[in-house]
């Protein structure tokens, strides 16, 4: 299910993710803001998404983004990519297990988090903007199934449906064994197939 | 419907299940990417810096010690060396052991002590650097 996916800048592609990463992790104290505010503006996007996926909530997603943001900078002169790895893939891997532990540290202090609808976008009042919303209706609806889940689930299928990581990539991230993983995303899988079916959308 | 058939069924919905979430993944990135090219993220990412590398100073910060430090902790090492020599020459073995016992009580309020006063250093210096 999915393959690894990569988030990326002009920037980045043009100066390449590990120049930017050496650039931002250099531990005799000269630290380039820029190539932190790059680093960190090209993986916004992926980590903001994936913890309003997993929180299912914006409030709680803009908290738990902006801690885990403060922790990778704070954390980063201690990150080194596994070896044999991509270091774009290893720091995603490393910024979505600070992410989680983020997220685990956010239910402890305010307990579970309820489920808020997000605002809708204004319209864009014009026939292109309607055919968009058919289109993403499917996604649309994917998106409001994916909230009914347990938090655990959750955050296994999102880890594997949008960013097609392995089983044991999601063990170390989630901070379970494989077998627990496996087993998550059978469950999410089938609950979310029910939900679909029930909403017309499979 | 047999248990194969019910299996090929499963795996048929969860692909479709993946390219509809590969599409909702997309469609939530794309809106927030629209709101970081826009800068409307920039503040909380230059937030998120500046308090990274606060943290990160705080951290490392304590910064070992100094050159001058570490010579005024090995002479007063050396001073406290060259006066138990002296009491132990002077005084009878268990005087010396009873004094040591003694001192090694002191011990630990002492630590309290310095523990404060570092404490106290920190947070003046943190206050001078907010």
């Amino acid at each position: 299910m999915g393959t690894e996916t990569k988030p990326g800048s002009t920037v980045m592609a043009d100066k390449g993710f590990e120049a930017l990463l050496l650039e931002a992790t250099s531990k005799d104290g000269s630290v380039s803001r820029a190539a932190l505010s790059e680093i960190l503006s090209s993986f916004y996007p992926r980590l903001q998404g994936y913890l309003q996926g997993v929180t299912a909530d914006r409030e709680a997603a803009d908290d738990t983004c902006q801690e885990t943001m403060v922790r990778i900078v704070t954390a980063l002169p201690r990150f080194s990519p596994r070896p044999g790895d991509d270091a774009m893939a290893s720091f995603q891997a490393w910024a979505f297990t600070i992410a989680n532990n983020v997220y685990r540290d956010y239910l402890r202090k305010y307990g579970r988090v309820t489920p808020v609808a997000d605002v809708p976008e204004q319209s864009k009042g014009s026939g292109q903007a309607e055919d968009e919303a058919i289109e993403d209706l499917g996604a649309q609806s994917l998106l409001e199934a994916v909230e009914t889940l347990p938090p655990e689930q959750r955050n296994v299928f999102l880890l594997k449906a949008y960013y097609g990581y392995s089983y044991g990539a999601i063990a170390r991230i989630a901070g379970c064994p494989e077998g627990t993983a496996k087993s998550r995303l059978h469950h999410a899988v089938a609950a979310l197939r029910d939900e679909l079916k029930r909403r017309g959308t499979l | 419907m047999s248990r194969r058939d019910e299996d090929r069924a499963f795996l048929e919905d969860q692909a479709k299940i993946q390219s509809i979430a590969e599409r909702a993944r997309d469609k939530v990135e794309g809106r927030i990417r629209e709101r970081v090219e826009s800068r409307l993220s920039m503040p909380a990412i230059e937030a998120a810096i500046d308090e990274g590398l606060a943290r990160r100073e705080a951290l490392s910060g304590r910064g070992g010690a100094s050159l001058w430090e570490n010579i005024a902790f090995l002479a007063f090492a050396a001073v406290v060396l060259a006066i138990q020599t002296v009491v132990l020459l002077r005084l009878r073995p268990a005087v010396f052991l009873g004094l040591e016992a003694g001192l090694n009580w002191l011990a630990p309020f002492v630590f309290y002590v310095i523990f404060r006063l570092d404490r106290r250093a920190v947070r003046r210096r943190e206050e001078a650097r907010r």
